[in-house]
């Protein structure tokens, strides 16, 4: 007796059908390599037209780069193929951090990056974002947010504030200069109440 | 004598190109490509619900202020398609997008899957902040969703010569599906989940005798190497890497570190080695010798390893990972058998011993 391996299913045994039309390995050939002839040169034509519209739009903006953008923008705007990879690309020369404080009474109170939800690096990018921009409507807004997720209990009774400060990195060939935060901006929120 | 070798040049050069997107290739890496990104989607879709919940939810920064300056998109996108900024459009996108991703990678419906997930991934990518590594998961969707319509996603049980038997009657499985490889795991034996595991961590891995036109996995693979020399193009036309001193600069922001990395502040000859390094590869090594076969694996390690470094040290988020899906375009099915074979510690693991005594006590009639 033929010892069944036990890694297929155990259903009823079903005899195995012959070659149809589509099951022949003609049909899969065919089905498999459909591009022949016209087809073929078609499909190849547009292929070879996406990795030029995506060349083009890798290229850095220019008079020539202006002159095409319009005719391959719908291309790549509408599905999604926008080329940016600017990562690092212009590193800057300052380190930074961010803090939010609450306005109380007494005075201000630090607030944990927990308690603001900036644990996640996409956050972090975003408030980074927020105060690249400057725009103070804009970061008015994310703070009201801010301040409603806080916990009632520690909810600071006037309001919050988010401050950036930035310190210069030293240049390579001056590694000994110990150069200080200073602030470059900062937000408020006041609350309804206040 | 100079038109006749011309056009020879032409004919050949056409016949180089039909070769490139048309020669028959192994459906194995586009296989483990669906797999691994319908895996990551989940993730990413997950890591995203906080933002999206910031961003759209019923009390969030848009709702708050009717137009909240996000960057605009030329995608339809479901945020802006049911605009009723609550919570329900925020559990709709990111409920979707993680069942579009586990959908994807299960391999059922591999024509429409990939469109579902495009769609999702649409309503995220640039709605909601990112970076770069967004960009590439759209893109990746886009690829996708060209691969799935044209047929070279799905695992070829159906109508193919060279599927799997579900029930061998008499005749042995085919060889690259020997008892070795496919394990002798207890799980085979559940029909729910041996049915997942073979789908999953078999088949892609070894059905690879079944081609498909070489194309769909080249948008992967030109894209990949676009990204790499493009980065550093770019980066030429700044002073910081033309002079080799950006990677001080980079080592010298804590706030986007999670290692301390300011101890390189003193050694400015190391940055300055590693930021020609970071630029060399960019720029050469992974844009040519990844199509030189002796220097693939090589340089896809050196990648890897590249990508990991920074994925330990720095804070960014989601590049490294989907950078690392795009690698495996350039994997042949070679390669995944010898990756598949280092798992081997754990198919032993997994063996049942169990069904191999049940299988002995059946034929020794015990």
């Amino acid at each position: 007796m033929p010892q069944e391996d036990p890694c297929y299913s155990q259903k009823p045994k079903k005899p195995v059908e012959p070659p149809s039309a589509f099951t022949s390995p003609t049909a899969q050939k065919m089905l498999q390599r459909p591009q022949s002839g016209v087809a073929r040169f078609f499909l190849g034509s547009l292929l070879l037209a996406h990795f030029g519209i995506l060349f083009l739009n890798n290229l850095a903006w220019s008079p020539a780069i202006a002159s095409v953008w319009p005719y391959y923008a719908p291309y790549v705007g509408k599905l999604g193929l926008a080329q940016d990879w600017g990562m690092y690309r212009a590193p800057a020369r300052f380190d930074q951090r961010i803090e939010a404080e609450g306005i109380t009474p007494a005075g201000r109170q630090p607030i944990s990056h927990d308690m603001l939800g900036w644990n996640s690096s996409r956050m972090l990018y975003f408030i980074e974002g927020l105060c690249v921009r400057n725009s103070p409507i804009e970061t008015s807004i994310y703070l009201s947010w801010v301040y409603d997720q806080i916990p009632t209990p520690f909810r600071p009774e006037w309001g919050l504030t988010m401050r950036r400060e930035v310190k210069q990195i030293p240049e390579p060939t001056d590694t000994n200069t110990r150069l200080a935060w200073r602030p470059k901006e900062e937000f408020f929120f006041w609350s309804e109440e206040e | 004598m100079t038109s006749f070798s011309s056009t020879r040049w032409f004919s050949h050069a056409l016949g180089g190109i039909d070769r490139f997107l048309f020669e028959p290739r192994s459906r194995t890496p586009l296989r483990l490509m669906r797999i691994a990104y319908g895996l990551f989607l989940v993730v990413y879709f997950t890591s995203l619900y906080s933002p999206a919940m910031m961003l759209y939810g019923t009390d969030g920064l848009v709702s708050r202020s009717g137009e909240y300056p996000l960057s605009h998109v030329d995608r339809p996108h479901l945020f802006h398609l049911i605009s009723d900024h609550s919570d329900h459009v925020v559990w709709l996108v990111i409920g979707g997008g993680i069942t579009s991703g586990f959908w994807l990678a299960s391999g059922v419906l591999t024509r429409i899957a990939p469109l579902v997930t495009w769609l999702f991934v649409s309503s995220v990518v640039t709605v909601i902040p990112g970076n770069s590594g967004d960009m590439l998961v759209m893109c990746f969707a886009t690829y996708m969703a060209a691969a799935g319509l044209a047929g070279h996603l799905n695992a070829g049980r159906n109508n193919s010569p060279h599927r799997l038997p579900t029930n061998p009657t008499g005749k042995h499985p085919p060889k690259a599906i020997s008892k070795e490889v496919v394990g002798t795991t207890n799980l085979v034996k559940s029909p729910i989940l041996g049915k997942a595991y073979r789908r999953l961590l078999i088949e892609p891995f070894t059905s690879s005798g079944q081609t498909i036109p070489a194309w769909s996995i080249r948008l992967f693979q030109i894209q990949l190497v676009y990204v790499y020399f493009f980065s550093g193009y770019h980066k030429l036309a700044n002073d910081t890497w033309y002079h080799g001193t950006a990677l001080h600069y980079i080592a010298g922001q804590t706030f986007w570190s999670r290692v301390d990395l300011s101890q390189l502040l003193g050694w400015p000859a190391v940055t300055s080695l590693m930021t020609t390094t970071v630029l060399l590869f960019e720029l050469l090594a992974f844009p040519v010798l990844v199509w030189v076969k002796p220097w693939r694996i090589p340089i896809l390690l050196a990648g890897v390893i590249f990508h990991v470094t920074i994925s330990i040290t720095m804070r960014v988020f989601v590049f490294h990972q989907i950078l690392i899906l795009y690698y495996m375009a350039f994997l042949l099915p070679g390669d995944w058998q010898a990756i598949w074979s280092l798992f081997r510690p754990l198919q032993k693991f997994l063996s049942c011993s169990g069904w191999q005594a049940e299988a002995t006590r059946a034929t020794d009639g015990s």
